[in-house]
């Protein structure tokens, strides 16, 4: 079986099935699946600083109940040092520190407990810096929670100021209007 | 240029997009009841300026609501609405427009759409629109409703940017036209050396709560809008994403894309793609410090000094490496060893003659190979800039035969295509590697050069012979041109076997992929005991 461990630098999807820029001219006769050649292909996606984090995706939990999400740091080039902040949204609780450093390192373990107060669909945002010869960089990652078994599809703090219209093809926002 | 649609079609429509609630991406309409009313007699004219904010970056790539400018929207397109749009313009260059609509028209409004749309060459298509929608809904600002009255006047729109002081309270409304804006710069960036250039379609999604990453694929662009990561004034990211399109459009680009970072020793089609886009996107902006903002709440950046030239784990497989060299061709600024002051025009070549041309795949080799033969280009010069990469071997052709290890450690990664297949020699052994990291580390696909003697079918088998002892995954990709002509990427256990016709005449590329294992982008060869090496014969029949 493949491994399906989530890196969050690409959240829903890491091996995207998605077509290939240019279409076969022959295909071969002998593969069965996947159908088009299109094992092997990720979005082109935009550079980072020279930290990695892996996660095991956290199972729907229901309110109430608490859940542990262990992260792991990774990094090419040692850092001198590594710091961790973990922001939540509301209707979710951090029962775990959010602040970690770790000095002098390539790699580091951070264990997160988090609890569901509301039904819902979360983010917890974990912001992570890296200092290098005096240098900081800094990397967001997500990790998204869910709270519920069928919570509202709609991200959470989702802007009610955007206006759709499927009709005009838009999404109407409100410009400052100055006239003469 | 200002048109009318039919006017009919206006009497039976009452109903006008004002006042619409929902969220971005409902698919519903509420449709106020206020109707707007065509007038009669001459044409008035309505102009002004398109405006919005630009939120501007620290040194460290982080936001600096301090440094917020006002700039023109350029190039978009404008209507009128009246029930539907009565008339259609873009603005210009300094974002300004002119409309005209009937006099004494009531209750129609100003649509600055967050589109850029003209045919003919030059040409373009591009618009962004919701990421959170299931059909393309594209950001617009409106204007409220007015009477056109029997005189000219103007009507200017700005976008703000939502920020008030310590958080976004409200309607990001900048973010498109900023994301669009940037897309304007790197257009007229390429025109600037191939004038009628047209380019194809391109959709940019963005959302305020869009956490799926900035990325490119397929004529598509997805940016970051979440707090978590915002990408939107990001004109290096968005200028490097566009880098990605242009390459896939215009030149060639064999890369299997995936994360990346400067310290990784990468797979070379990678390294140049990615190496490219960042050197790109200095080139667009004007600034050799690449900046991404981070997290908008706690003011974090990323950045990359792309005339530093000091890259660790610097070779041919670094996108570093390969970033700093580009730069150093295009910019005036002088720095160790940049005797170059060349512009866009050789390296538009390149891209998009030599190495469309290629037998090979896309990468620093292919690119140097035929940089090298552009007007004003001094090879010894090449080099040199090269060995201070530590490339200390001159590139001589498009598949880097003969190139060093550049201070590699680790198993052999040379000759970066086995050529024996050139000489009709099968079987060969190719081995993969996992010491640099999963899917797109170098190593991971090892490739070789083949012809074929005669045009017919041939079945390939690549079949395990040593190495990692827990079950492998080999896929097998055949090239022309960097086109897949032909493929086995069966899930079968320690072997592959495909059939594919091929012709004579033709130089092919062979790609050898472990999937199980090193092809895993989740693959850390620290964390796992496997082993790092893996060979297949390769044969053909």
């Amino acid at each position: 079986m493949k491994k399906f461990t989530l890196l969050i630098t690409i959240p829903a999807v890491l091996l995207l099935l998605t077509g290939m820029s240019r279409s076969p001219e022959v295909s071969n006769t002998a593969a069965a699946e996947p159908p088009a050649g299109h094992k092997h292909r990720a979005d082109y996606v935009k550079p980072h600083a020279d930290i990695d984090m892996q996660y095991s995706a956290p199972s729907p939990l229901q309110v109430g109940e608490t859940v542990t999400i262990p992260l792991r740091f990774h990094m090419y080039q040692q850092a001198e040092l590594l710091s961790i902040e973990v922001v939540k949204q509301s209707g979710v609780q951090l029962d775990s520190a959010s602040h970690f450093e770790f000095s002098d390192t390539r790699q580091a373990n951070v264990t997160l407990q988090v609890s569901a107060l509301e039904n819902g669909r979360y983010n917890l945002t974990i912001n992570s810096v890296i200092t290098h010869a005096g240098q900081k960089q800094a990397r967001s990652f997500i990790v998204p929670l869910v709270v519920g078994n069928q919570p509202d599809t709609k991200p959470a703090q989702e802007d009610a100021g955007y206006k759709a219209s499927t009709s005009q093809g838009v999404i109407s926002m409100p410009a400052v209007e100055t006239t003469d | 240029m200002t048109f009318f649609r039919i006017p009919l079609v206006f009497s039976f429509s009452l109903l006008i997009l004002q006042a619409c609630t929902g969220s971005s991406g409902d698919s519903s309409d509420e449709f106020s009841t206020l109707s707007c009313k065509l007038g009669s007699g001459s044409n008035v004219t309505i102009s002004g300026k398109a405006t919005y904010d630009r939120v501007g970056l620290q040194a460290s790539g982080a936001l600096d609501f301090d440094n917020i400018s006002t700039m023109p929207v350029r190039g978009v397109v404008v209507q009128a609405i009246c029930n539907t749009a009565i008339a259609e313009t873009t603005t210009d260059a300094n974002g300004n427009y002119s409309l005209s609509i009937p006099a004494n028209t009531q209750n129609v409004f100003i649509r600055v759409k967050a589109q850029m749309l003209q045919s003919g060459s030059p040409g373009w298509d591009v618009a962004v629109s919701s990421s959170s929608s299931s059909s393309e809904l594209i950001y617009s600002m409106d204007g409220g409703l007015f009477n056109s009255g029997s005189n000219a006047s103007t009507r200017n729109l700005h976008a703000p940017t939502g920020w008030n002081g310590s958080s976004y309270a409200s309607t990001r409304t900048a973010a498109p036209f900023a994301i669009l804006d940037t897309v304007y710069e790197s257009m007229q960036f390429v025109l600037s050396v191939a004038p009628s250039l047209q380019f194809p379609a391109l959709d940019l999604k963005w959302g305020p709560t869009n956490t799926s990453g900035t990325n490119y694929s397929n004529s598509l662009i997805n940016v970051l809008g979440s707090t978590a990561d915002t990408d939107e004034f990001d004109a290096h990211v968005i200028a490097h994403e566009w880098g990605h399109y242009f390459q896939d459009m215009f030149s060639r680009d064999e890369s299997i894309g995936g994360p990346h970072s400067l310290n990784r020793i990468l797979d070379i089609r990678v390294a140049f793609s990615e190496g490219f886009g960042n050197a790109f996107s200095a080139m667009v902006t004007g600034d050799p410090i690449y900046k991404d903002s981070q997290s908008v709440s706690l003011g974090t950046g990323f950045s990359i000094n792309l005339e530093s030239n000091s890259c660790f784990n610097d070779g041919w497989y670094n996108e570093c490496t390969v970033q700093s060299v580009l730069y150093d061709f295009f910019d005036t600024a002088a720095d160790t060893n940049d005797v170059f002051t060349l512009g866009f025009t050789p390296i538009y070549n390149v891209l998009t003659t030599d190495m469309v041309a290629s037998d090979s795949l896309t990468s620093l080799f292919s690119f140097i190979n035929g940089f090298k033969l552009q007007s004003g280009v001094a090879p010894a010069a090449v080099d040199t800039l090269l060995a201070d990469q530590s490339i200390t071997t001159s590139i001589a052709d498009d598949y880097g035969t003969g190139i060093d290890e550049a201070g590699y450690l680790g198993f052999s990664i040379t000759p970066v295509y086995l050529n024996e297949g050139v000489d009709d020699t099968f079987p060969i052994t190719l081995c993969t590697l996992g010491e640099n990291g999963g899917y797109n580390g170098l190593g991971v696909t090892r490739f070789a050069r083949f012809t074929v003697p005669a045009n017919t079918t041939y079945t390939f088998s690549a079949v395990k012979n040593g190495g990692e002892t827990n079950s492998t995954d080999p896929d097998v990709y055949i090239r022309y041109k960097g086109e897949l002509v032909g493929y086995g990427e069966t899930f079968t256990t320690d072997s592959e076997t495909f059939a594919v016709n091929l012709e004579t005449g033709k130089e092919y590329v062979l790609e050898l992929m472990e999937y199980r294992t090193y092809g895993d982008i989740d693959y850390n060869p620290a964390a796992i005991g496997a082993d790092n090496q893996t060979c297949f014969t390769v044969s053909r029949s």
